[in-house]
């Protein structure tokens, strides 16, 4: 295991350099003098110097990226013009929040998607399973945002539930604020886990395995819960994985709709305040999370499916 | 969505120049200082249409209100700070010599108590407050005023608001609770520049910290202090034990929490997150006061304009049809601010009829004419393009309501007279950022006073010449004759010969039609009825110290 | 045909069947296609359907619940919104179909050389290709759209860079199946010529992996679309298209929720129409 953890890093070190040229020359694709063209209204000619210093745009392209890596390495993320403040500092109370959604999220959807798959591949063909596979196929049309809207208007104008948008004070504020905003994550991660569990399940009820079990008169309710579900772990670990880049991606417009101080909503109001710093290190955080969940998942494969040989 | 706080246009680069031109008989000027100080004084009772919210019974001490603001109070950094929200908060936490008062033409004092001027008006001496403190316990002084004002006035950062200090020569301390300031030129406008923001008392030498490190955690003489400031989230605001305001605050603390989206500020109202909300979209007012809340619709120095930009660069982005005031009057006809007062503002604002606005001092109403098709096509005829069959670039943004709605009725109103209007959709700060380099055809903005003085703005909106800092608002318009009377205005004592400086100046500007003049619209601010004593001052300030939560 | 070639026909190695008049039972496909129809001719019967002008402003009935003669109301300007909602129609189906085209060939060709070539071209594409898989979808096209400002081109340049990498994917996998089938060497064992191979034998099954995959792609690229527009880095205005009128509509939800509603069913409706099509697709001609 250690072996193979140690040959994964080893793998991640080009992707990584990869990504922080392409976060490093997102600064580039901006036309015109970058400096003054993103400081925009706050342009004081203090400013696009500071700027122009910090990043040595000056100097040639290779330079200024070993200086760029150099400050991340040192942990170094830039700084808000906008806010004044250390970007880590804004990261340090803005990823507690998308984090925090996201795994509320996932348990939602998992809690969703179970019962639903279950049924599904149980009643298999039948009228239930016709209905719960079109699920997946709206499911992949609605854009994340817009189950926000809808979320909004059940709970938020037609029932007055929950505390819609805003983060709160407290941490219990703070975990009823993120519940409508974890429905609409899950919403987008349900049909998918559906979808893929349903598949695994079918494979499993009909597989010899199953037929000898039940020959030997265990109970098929009995069969599914312990190995059925335990064997849809690992293609479920995957595709969550697989998908992760997009579920993320979606968690940045739902932030801005619910109005939660998250990360998604730190890149936004980058973008349209134009603090470049805060843009590229938060698409910097972005990648890392992907990739680092994505090991993590590799890692949880691994451990859960012994079929699995590591290294090999 | 988001809504950026669509911040005004950095203040101009250069400071607006007092200018030494008609001399003044002494005698109008004594009379002059007389009638301001009058106005000053009696700033509070004339409550010109401003409502306040449930001002009756008896207050009580304690609570915790919670505000939504539209943005994250971001910088509280007086030489460079622009966005509305952390300004406000700001004005809990540091007080100015003098305030506005609730009218929005006067102001009042504050931290001083009276003030003389000398008989060649270029010395003010003012008498300070006693018995005041700053947050943590230090007895504010003449040197701590000192050092605050000279502070912003010696600023390096040649784009903040130090200009509104530029005519300011010298400041001193006479004595511990006195201050004398002279300026370069006799400089009506000086009262109301001390009101501002910038001109906050702080302590002397920021009490050891640097600039940077105090701003990032400020002190002042206000009601309240800061208690916890997560940027981005929520800013809070607790009880200053040393306020010198007997009695006051009456609420234990203030939440200031960045809520971007309408809608959910709304809920936020209904779901009792929130009492009070900023920026109650149009649309939603009735639907919130049929919930059962309150939206106060407080009378604003706000006033909506489109630009039209003259600027010739002799390249290709030219425009030169807006050089002609023909067209630019054929273009002011053709628009209709009544249905965009009915449509933008759902009937809540109203056409504009001056270039200033009607909670203004100095205001003259009736000098624009507008809605008329005939006669904007009788412009047209007469001008270099009597058949129009030219197009315009306006450039606007989606994340503004407001301006991005103005921008597509303009360019439907502009098709009948053969002009076409190119829509541009860019992010907020892209549009100011090519309005600021003039490349530009039109676009859309608005202003809302800093001061209660009419100068800065009309200086910024209308003076072409260098010394109004930012071309006539980027469009490069100047008429001398509009930047005399500017000028003049800024150095003029007498109250009457300055209204009647000010109507000249606003005939002249509604009549060469710079810029459209669209709309006046009230600020809309949505409250539960546990609030009491709230209001909002025209330049858009509140005194949370009056505010009072009932349980 | 010459020996090596009905050898290497794909009826005689693979076990994928065939496409016939089988599909015509495929409920599925039909039900997808049946819908994509309903859906093509209502955006391009607009004008007869939606008599209104989708831009003509009506600055004193705004936000008008719906009636006679408009069928949805109107917007914030007064404009039809059913009208607005089959002209945007257009916009988003033309840009969702012709978008992933060029990723669709870009993808291809990379994942050909890839998989044909292996050695290190393959490790040098496949780190690039993990590389930009590591960006969240739209946090990549929002980056890319923002930089490059607001507006179609800048939108088909950022899902090209972006939607490349599953087309690469599967390309590269037939490829790499192919070679291991060991095919390719037996066809150039007898002469034939490497493009020709590419060509021939890989294309068919490629090119209906990759329709099938298209299908979702372009669901996937309306919506990044339709999530631009929202954002405000779309489409101009005041061309109607269903992401602006979303993002107004949010405006409005607590006082007129049609506006917000209803273009993004339209979005579901067209996405369950290609995800039926892909899945038909999918039923036909993908592995058993």
């Amino acid at each position: 295991m250690a072996r193979y953890l140690v040959r994964r890093l080893l793998q991640l070190i080009p992707v990584l350099i990869g990504i922080t040229i392409v976060v490093f020359l997102l600064l580039h694709l901006v036309p015109g003098d970058p400096a003054r063209t993103l400081l925009g209204v706050r342009a004081t000619p203090a400013r696009v110097a500071a700027l122009d210093r910090e990043w040595g745009l000056d100097k040639p392209l290779p330079v200024q990226y070993v200086d760029y890596v150099g400050r991340l390495l040192q942990g170094n993320l830039g700084s808000s013009i906008y806010y004044q403040a250390p970007v880590t500092q804004l990261l340090g109370t803005a990823l507690p929040v998308t984090l925090g959604m996201l795994a509320m999220g996932t348990v939602f959807g998992i809690v969703i998607a179970v019962p639903l798959a279950v049924l599904a591949a149980t009643r298999a063909g039948r009228p239930a399973d016709q209905l719960i596979r079109i699920i997946p196929l709206l499911g992949l049309g609605m854009p994340p945002f817009w189950v926000g809207f809808i979320l909004l208007i059940i709970f938020g104008l037609t029932l007055s539930l929950l505390p819609v948008g805003g983060y709160g004070v407290t941490f219990p504020q703070h975990l009823v604020s993120l519940v409508l905003p974890a429905l609409t994550v899950a919403a987008v991660m349900a049909p998918i886990l559906i979808r893929s569990m349903r598949a695994s399940l079918i494979e499993v009820l009909r597989s010899d395995f199953m037929t000898a079990a039940r020959a030997k008169g265990i109970s098929r309710w009995r069969i599914l819960v312990r190995h059925g579900l335990r064997n849809t772990l690992i293609p479920t670990v995957s595709v969550l994985a697989v998908n992760l880049g997009y579920l993320l991606g979606g968690t940045v417009i739902v932030e801005n709709v619910f109005g939660l101080p998250g990360v998604g909503h730190l890149l936004l109001s980058g973008i349209f305040d134009r603090d470049f710093d805060v843009v590229q290190s938060v698409t910097l955080i972005y990648a890392l999370l992907v990739v680092i969940i994505n090991l993590a998942a590799d890692l949880a494969y691994a451990r859960l499916d012994p079929r699995v040989v590591l290294g090999s | 969505m988001r809504h950026p706080t669509y911040r005004r246009a950095a203040p101009p680069a250069s400071g607006a120049n007092p200018r030494l031109s008609d001399p003044l008989a002494r005698l109008s000027g004594v009379l002059g200082i007389l009638l301001l100080a009058a106005l000053a004084a009696c700033g509070n009772s004339a409550a010109a249409g401003s409502s306040s919210a449930g001002s009756s019974g008896t207050p009580q001490k304690g609570g915790n209100l919670v505000v939504d603001t539209l943005t994250p109070v971001s910088d509280f950094d007086v030489w460079e700070t622009s966005d509305n929200e952390s300004i406000w908060a700001y004005d809990q936490i540091g007080q100015t010599l003098f305030e506005n008062g609730s009218d929005g033409k006067s102001v009042t004092p504050l931290l001083a108590t009276s003030y003389s001027l000398s008989a060649d008006q270029l010395t003010w001496t003012f008498q300070l407050r006693q018995g005041v403190r700053f947050s943590n316990g230090t007895p504010m002084t003449s040197a701590d005023v000192v050092f605050s004002i000279e502070q912003e006035a010696n600023q390096t950062n040649d784009t903040g608001w130090g200009y509104l200090d530029a005519a300011i020569k010298s400041v001193t301390a006479t004595g511990p609770s006195t201050v004398q300031i002279t300026t370069t030129t006799p400089w009506a406008p000086l009262l109301a520049d001390l009101a501002f923001f910038g001109n906050a008392i702080v302590p002397n030498n920021y009490g050891g910290e640097t600039h940077a490190q105090f701003y990032q955690n400020p002190i002042g003489t206000g009601p309240f202090m800061i208690s916890q400031w997560v940027k981005g989230q929520y800013l809070k605001l607790v009880r200053n034990p040393n306020y010198w305001q007997a009695g006051k605050p009456y609420l234990d603390s203030v939440t200031f929490q960045a809520v971007a989206d309408d809608n959910t500020r709304v809920l936020q109202l209904r779901g009792a997150q929130a009492q009070i909300i900023e920026d109650v979209p149009f649309g939603s007012i009735a639907s919130v006061r049929s919930a059962g809340y309150d939206v106060g619709l407080f009378p604003s120095t706000r006033i909506d304009y489109v630009t039209m930009n003259e600027y010739n660069s002799g390249g290709a982005d030219t425009n030169q049809w807006f050089t002609d005031p023909h067209v630019r009057a054929a273009i002011s006809y053709a628009i209709d601010t009544q249905a965009i007062a009915q449509a933008v503002f759902f009937g809540y604002g109203q056409p504009a009829n001056s270039p200033l606005m009607p909670s203004v001092e100095y205001y003259a109403p009736g000098q624009v004419d507008c809605c008329d098709l005939t006669k904007a096509r009788q412009q047209l005829a007469e001008s270099t393009y009597p058949n129009g069959g030219f197009s315009i670039d306006f450039i606007t943004t989606e994340q503004d309501q407001v301006q991005y709605k103005i921008a597509q009725i303009v360019k439907a109103d502009l098709a009948p007279l053969n002009i076409t209007v190119n829509l541009r959709l860019l992010d907020p700060s892209t549009v100011t950022a090519q309005e600021q380099s003039f490349h530009f055809g039109m676009r859309e903005t608005y202003w809302t006073m800093d001061i209660i003085d009419p100068d800065e703005y009309l200086s910024f909106v209308l003076d072409g010449s260098p010394a109004g800092g930012a071309y006539a608002n980027f469009t490069h318009f100047d008429d001398p004759t509009l930047d005399s009377l500017i000028a003049e205005a800024e150095t003029t004592f007498n109250s009457t010969s300055r209204a009647a400086l000010y109507a000249a100046i606003q005939q002249r500007a509604a009549a060469d039609a710079p810029i459209i003049w669209i709309g006046y619209s009230p600020y809309r601010y949505g409250y539960s009825s546990k609030v009491h004593g709230y209001s909002v001052y025209p330049e858009g300030n509140t005194h949370f110290e009056d505010v009072w939560l009932s349980s | 045909m010459s020996l090596p070639e009905i050898v290497l026909s794909p009826l005689a190695v693979t076990t994928r069947r065939r496409p016939g008049v089988r599909w015509l039972r495929n409920k599925t496909l039909l039900a997808g296609l049946a819908l994509l129809l309903v859906i093509v001719l209502a955006v391009l019967l607009a004008p007869v359907l939606a008599p209104h002008d989708p831009n003509q402003q009506d600055l004193f009935h705004v936000l008008a619940p719906p009636s006679a003669t408009h069928p949805l109301g109107t917007d914030d300007l007064g404009r039809d919104v059913w009208a607005r909602l089959l002209y945007g129609g257009r916009i988003d189906l033309l840009i969702g179909v012709t978008a992933v085209i060029a990723p669709f060939i870009l993808g291809s060709a990379l994942g050909l050389l890839a998989g044909y070539l292996g050695g290190w071209v393959d490790a040098v594409i496949m780190r690039v290709l993990e590389v930009v898989v590591a960006f969240p979808f739209y946090v990549l096209i929002i980056a890319v759209v923002f930089a490059l400002g607001a507006g179609v081109s800048s939108i088909f340049i950022a899902i090209t860079a972006v939607g490349w990498v599953s087309y690469c994917r599967i390309v590269r996998g037939e490829v790499l199946v192919a070679k291991r089938l060991g095919y390719v060497e037996a066809a150039r064992a007898a002469g034939l010529s490497t493009p020709r191979i590419l060509v021939r034998h890989l294309t068919p099954n490629v090119l209906t992996q990759g329709l099938i995959y298209a299908m979702s792609d372009i669901v996937l690229t309306i919506l990044a679309v339709v999530t631009l527009g929202f954002l405000g880095l779309g489409v101009q205005p005041p061309t109607a298209e269903w992401g602006s009128m979303l993002q107004s509509g949010y405006e409005y939800l607590a006082t007129d929720p049609i506006l917000g509603t209803v273009p993004g069913i339209a979005v579901v409706i067209t996405g369950l129409a290609l995800s039926l099509i892909g899945d038909g697709l999918a039923a036909e001609f993908g592995k058993p």
